[in-house]
């Protein structure tokens, strides 16, 4: 056995010990704790709008994917222009949007994170890398409309000028 | 390890989901040769969007039709993109309809703005293009529920 190789058998071995060393914590559980769905009904329009263009998360090969009118259809009766957002895709929209990261969401809902810490915020708004830039750019009436709904305090008029904007 | 090297440099360059795109055009029609005229009606930027077969490489391309609904393509129409940072590029279709623009004369900034016009006749396109160079991914046929319908210059009689 050469020199090389013992050293690569301890360093598996370590790290199989260390592995062995986690402590499962079964009764652990992520919170409930949820932005509000009925809310969303405010949200959803400005993120179908801005980002659910057909090319990007309108497309059913994203994992992040929204529902609605000028993106994917739920319904196969359905067009892409016709007809406007339906109930259930915004339920589907809010399922897609709370389910991204929802440890770091329901953190956010309880007021224990800031928005920031999520993925979606931070794309969304450019303070990250984004194919399709900052849909929601940081200060903008739709930041204030994303944010404020993942921390309960929805923001109807904001969510209302954003959708208005060009 | 040269060979284990090689081997992992060689399917790093495989792109299954690419190729299977490429492969779900089909074969070429062997009445149109390749070129400006070839392919109407498909993404262009599938085989033109720098990841090859083709050696063009397009910022933007597409089909426009002259009337919704109907096949029939419209000759001599200028498209005229905008992108981001107010860079405007024109684009004059071909008689089947073809346009494009070639990513060495026109590289955009995402997302795009987009209009057509022929003799005093202007279409503006309602969204922006966030990210994608080829009409026909979004626009194809009829329309179908992940597709909204061809680009057309006049809407239906």
């Amino acid at each position: 056995m050469t020199r090389v190789t013992r050293i690569l058998a301890l360093a598996s071995a370590i790290a199989a010990l260390v592995a062995a060393c986690a402590v499962y914590d079964g009764p652990a559980r992520i919170s409930a704790e949820a932005p509000d769905r009925a809310a969303f009904a405010s949200v959803a329009p400005l993120l179908v709008d801005r980002c659910g263009s057909l090319d990007c998360h309108g497309s059913i090969y994203r994992s992040y994917r929204l529902y609605g009118v000028f993106g994917a259809r739920l319904d196969a009766a359905h067009r892409p222009d016709s007809p406007a957002t339906t109930p259930a895709e915004i339920a589907a929209d809010y399922d897609a949007t709370v389910s991204l990261e929802p440890e770091i969401v329901a953190r956010v809902a309880s007021g224990a994170a800031t928005a920031g810490e999520l993925t979606l915020v931070r794309k969304a708004t450019g303070a990250e890398q984004h194919a399709g830039g900052a849909r929601l750019p940081s200060g903008s009436d739709g930041e204030r409309c994303l944010v404020a709904w993942l921390a309960r305090r929805a923001d109807d008029d904001a969510c209302r000028r954003a959708v208005a904007a060009p | 390890a040269l060979v284990f090297a090689t081997c992992m440099a060689c399917v790093g360059c495989v792109d299954p989901v690419h190729d299977g795109a490429v492969a779900a055009l089909g074969p070429e029609d062997p009445a149109v040769a390749v070129g400006p005229r070839h392919r109407a009606d498909q993404p262009c930027l599938v085989c033109h969007g720098g990841a090859g077969p083709a050696a063009l490489e397009l910022s933007v391309g597409g089909t426009i039709h002259l009337r919704e609904g109907e096949g029939s393509p419209a000759d001599g129409v200028e498209v005229v993109v905008r992108d981001a940072r107010g860079r405007e590029a024109i684009a004059r279709t071909n008689d089947t309809g073809n346009f494009h623009l070639a990513r060495g004369a026109f590289d955009p900034a995402f997302p795009l703005r987009v209009e057509i016009r022929r003799a005093g006749r202007a279409r503006v396109m309602r969204s922006e293009i966030p990210r994608e160079g080829s009409c026909s991914a979004c626009h194809r046929g009829a329309g179908d529920t992940l597709h909204v319908p061809a680009v057309y210059l006049e809407a239906r009689p």
